[in-house]
């Protein structure tokens, strides 16, 4: 233990860069073992992480009706799309509905 | 269209108007005694100006590859250090130890010495 | 077109007043060494001697430029071009004021080192192409200087960007806010200030031009406009690297708010001029106190002394932010 202290105080006499940079450098170390215990005992609680992306709920997914958000039309706006629809038919309609919509031939 | 695009182009602009400044109004007669290298007094030998020269300064040069490399390994670790949070900074520690042994017995070779008696 | 020249004229704004900077550092150098040595300075050419250095510039711009009969004409007239386009590039990122930077880039820090690792090329350039051995030698050993300080400079960068957390010069400012970085990192403000010292080879690591030794360094047969250029993109690095103190580690322009500014006048970049002062003051000061110290000294100190506490910092300090809970 004595000629531990004095090898310690030689070196720390005869070359400080390295001796001091150790010690800096096992600092970190150090902290890091003893000091998060300490906190954990005294009561501090581990910070919540800043959220990064939407928070996802915690359930069951639930199923949906269909996939647009809009409540059904009411009976006349629906009568008004059919009568439209039937207004705009022509031989090669079924076709053409197969097609993405940007694709589809204007009215 | 950006400013920093006509900075770029406004700086060695700049230059070239201070460079062609000294050749409208400076003179021009060069003689065989002004155009001779600087050797104090001496007439440069032909041939003896690209000398060797020591090796310590390629050994620096490579020691400075090696390091500097690290270091911006290190950087991307900093920008991104609250993401990575305490796994990420373990894998830092792990990469840097690795270095550091490598620095230990670069420094214990006593690399760096630019008096070597031969 | 009449958007690229509003442009040209945000570059000449800042470059007009950098410049004007550039040449009051020459006559602030002189000044104050002279004040150091119990003497004045040059006082004749001015109110005393504000207008010294455009007579040198002039006297220098009108002088000859010998080039040696055996240098390489293309790298010797690259060099010094390179240097200082490089050294003039570096302002382009600095912010004057909230929002007032040239352009904010989001990669602001690296865009500074890189320019720094690239002036490099100048200074080896330069003692390559001027086909002398005096010269060549002298650039090698100012070369092998400079690079071995890049990796402090980058070193001590990097661990204000752990704290910072982004490489955005006005983030860094305003994650100042709380408290100026010199207060919690005064260790590598001193680490830092060093490799800055060597990274313009000022004294105390100044031998590559010391005006005794090796005649000039690496640019023994530069004259006039070239010298003038070299001598330039020195003093610009000087002022730049002083305001990059001052923006990394003093609060850039913070300063405690005593009234609310409504007029249009800019007293932030006044903030950041007067910590920009302490640093180019600080600069002369060390060149009149210290010693030189020689070529192998100077790389030796860097490797065996600097670079084993860098590491150790780099070390310390994501541990200590660790540990006490700033990342999770």
């Amino acid at each position: 233990m004595a000629s531990l202290f004095r090898f310690l105080r030689r070196s720390a006499h005869e070359s400080p860069v390295y001796f001091y940079s150790l010690v800096i450098g096992f600092t970190g170390p150090a902290i890091l073992a003893i000091v998060p215990p300490i906190r954990k005992r005294m009561g501090y609680e581990l910070a919540e992480a800043v959220p990064t992306t939407y928070p996802v709920p915690k359930r069951e997914r639930r199923s949906v009706s269909s996939e647009f958000d809009d409540p059904p039309p009411s009976k006349e706006v629906q009568e008004y799309l059919q009568a439209k629809e039937e207004a705009t038919k022509n031989k090669f309609s079924h076709l053409y509905a197969k097609l993405p919509s940007r694709l589809r031939p204007e009215p | 269209m950006n400013t920093l695009l006509i900075y770029f182009l406004f700086i060695p602009l700049l230059v070239l108007i201070l460079l062609a400044l000294n050749l409208l109004l400076a003179t021009h007669n060069p003689d065989a005694e002004k155009v001779s290298g600087y050797e104090s007094g001496f007439s440069p030998i032909f041939g003896q100006t690209r000398i060797p020269f020591n090796v310590q300064f390629y050994v620096i040069a490579i020691l400075f590859l090696i390091f500097d490399l690290e270091i911006f390994y290190l950087v991307p670790f900093t920008v991104s250090i609250y993401s990575i949070s305490s796994y990420g900074f373990s894998i830092f520690v792990i990469f840097f130890v690795i270095l550091t042994i490598g620095f230990i017995y670069e420094l214990g070779n006593n690399v760096i010495n630019f008096s070597t008696r031969e | 077109m009449l958007q690229a020249l509003y442009l040209l004229l945000e570059g000449v704004t800042v470059i007009v007043p950098v410049l004007l900077a550039v040449a009051f550092m020459t006559i602030i150098e002189r000044k104050v060494l002279a004040a150091t040595q119990r003497r004045v300075g040059p006082n004749t050419v001015g109110y005393y001697g504000i207008l010294q250095p455009f007579s040198d510039a002039l006297k220098l711009i009108i002088k000859e430029t010998v080039i040696p009969a055996q240098a390489n004409k293309v790298l010797f007239y690259l060099a010094p071009v390179l240097a200082i386009i490089v050294s003039l590039l570096g302002w382009a990122v600095v912010p004057f004021g909230t929002g007032l930077a040239l352009s904010d880039f989001s990669l602001g820090v690296i865009y500074t080192l890189t320019l720094s690792s690239f002036g490099i090329y100048g200074v080896l350039f330069a003692g390559w192409s001027a086909n002398s051995k005096y010269a060549f030698l002298g650039s090698l050993r100012a070369t092998a200087a400079l690079i071995s300080y890049e990796l402090i400079l980058s070193s001590a960068v990097i661990i204000i960007i752990v704290l910072t957390g982004s490489f955005n010069y006005t983030q860094i400012i305003e994650s100042q806010i709380p408290v100026w970085f010199i207060v919690p990192l005064a260790p590598i403000f001193i680490l830092f200030f060093i490799a800055i010292l060597a990274e313009t080879s000022r004294v105390p690591f100044d031998l590559q031009e010391a005006e005794s030794e090796l005649v000039a360094g690496f640019f023994t047969e530069h004259s006039s406009i070239i010298f003038v250029l070299f001598f330039l993109a020195e003093y610009s690095s000087i002022v730049l690297f002083s305001t990059l103190t001052s923006i990394l580690f003093l609060g850039g322009y913070n300063c405690p708010m005593i009234f609310i500014n409504d007029t249009y006048l800019n007293l932030e970049s006044v903030i950041l001029g007067l910590k920009t002062c302490i640093f180019c003051f600080m600069f002369v000061w060390f060149r009149s106190t210290f010693p030189r110290i020689r070529t192998d000294q100077i790389i030796k100190f860097c490797w065996v002394s600097l670079l084993p506490m860098v590491m150790a910092f780099i070390i310390l300090v994501p541990c200590l932010l660790v540990s006490f809970d700033w990342i999770v």
